[in-house]
């Protein structure tokens, strides 16, 4: 597998999101939880700046909510998430990573 | 009395060491001049076999937490840094990791094909074992899969069950040593920044500090059983100082 991450992720984000993000959310396919992609386009979406992307995902996933989603329907599918433990500041690396990662690439 | 048996245990270990293995095949830029770095080769090197173990001690507990993430991120650039295409071996390093970190069936069989390579060098089997036994302590304590992951490569290397107990206690003592800076003042001054100072400029102090002191797997070669510990209570005082000032911003 050829892992395709943008230029300006470093070690940490993606070390993280490899070893925390993806047993759930798959690169391409939503299996478990939606997609990486999916989740992706959804928030990029809705916030479209990297600022606003990150500070409103790594918001909502230090401690997800029903009421203050934004992917409601998803929730319905594969239930709500659960909350990691991971404080803002970590989000925030990791969210950044996701923004800047085109995982339309990843051949998982 | 248990102070004293564990002295002895490590000194013991320690004369063994010297004894035997006087001269250290060290990790240098020199020594890897010639390796053409591909998938394949690091994939059964030391190293990259090294990698794929820290891989599953760090994922064994379910969880990739910052601290680890952090070091083992700081990891990738040290072995990397001595091979002829640094940044091409980071990549490569990077999807060992990610493509080990979930299998948990092989251990047994990593671990053997990494025990062949260093099988007379009694000195890396304890860095590379005390590496990993740092690892699981990073978060604090040892879980219960991350234990079980570490038997299974400390068997396989053949370690006097002993030999291991006394380098996995003496971790746990010393980890319980580390005093967490009681006030937020001596956590800034441990960081080297001040209250006024913004998070931004907080994380770059503490990246850097981590990265100057945490257990360098490449320095660690041809150092004492200690300095893998050293370097390990450093890195909690760092990551408990810096822990304190993001509660404290909260």
């Amino acid at each position: 597998m050829i892992f395709s991450i943008s230029l300006y992720a470093d070690n940490f984000g993606l070390l993280l999101f490899n070893g925390n993000c993806v047993t759930c959310h798959n690169e391409t396919k939503s299996i478990s939880a939606p997609s990486m992609l999916e989740v992706q386009k959804r928030y990029k979406n809705a916030f479209p700046s990297e600022k606003d992307f990150i500070e409103n995902m790594s918001l909502w996933v230090e401690h997800p909510n029903k009421t203050t989603s934004i992917m409601v329907e998803s929730i319905d599918k594969y239930k709500l998430m659960p909350e990691l433990g991971f404080d803002r500041s970590v989000l925030k690396d990791i969210t950044k990573f996701i923004y800047r990662t085109d995982f339309s690439k990843s051949n998982k | 009395m248990d102070y004293i048996i564990l002295f002895a245990i490590l000194g013991a270990v320690f004369y063994y060491i010297s004894q035997s293995y006087g001269k250290y095949t060290e990790y240098s830029k020199e020594a890897f001049k010639n390796f053409s770095v591909s998938k394949f080769e690091l994939e059964n090197s030391e190293l990259g076999l090294f990698v794929a173990l820290v891989a599953k001690v760090a994922k064994a507990d379910g969880k990739v937490d910052s601290l680890e993430a952090e070091l083992v991120g700081v990891m990738f650039d040290d072995i990397s840094g001595i091979f002829p295409e640094p940044e091409k071996t980071k990549e490569i390093l990077k999807e060992i990791f990610n493509e080990q970190k979930d299998r948990t069936d092989d251990v047994k069989e990593i671990t053997d094909r990494l025990f062949q390579k260093i099988k007379n060098n009694k000195s890396k089997q304890h860095q590379f074992m005390g590496f990993l036994i740092q690892l699981a302590f990073v978060d604090g304590k040892v879980s219960e899969e991350e234990n079980r992951v570490l038997i299974v490569i400390a068997e396989t290397m053949e370690f006097d069950p002993k030999v291991y107990h006394a380098i996995f206690d003496s971790f746990e003592k010393n980890i319980n040593k580390v005093n967490p800076t009681n006030n937020i003042e001596d956590s800034y001054k441990l960081l080297g920044v001040k209250p006024t100072d913004d998070m931004g400029v907080i994380k770059k102090a503490y990246r850097k500090l981590v990265k100057q002191y945490h257990p360098d797997i490449i320095k660690s070669q041809g150092k004492g059983e200690s300095y893998i510990q050293e370097a390990t209570i450093k890195t909690q005082e760092i990551n408990q100082a810096y822990e304190m000032i993001k509660k404290d911003r909260k």
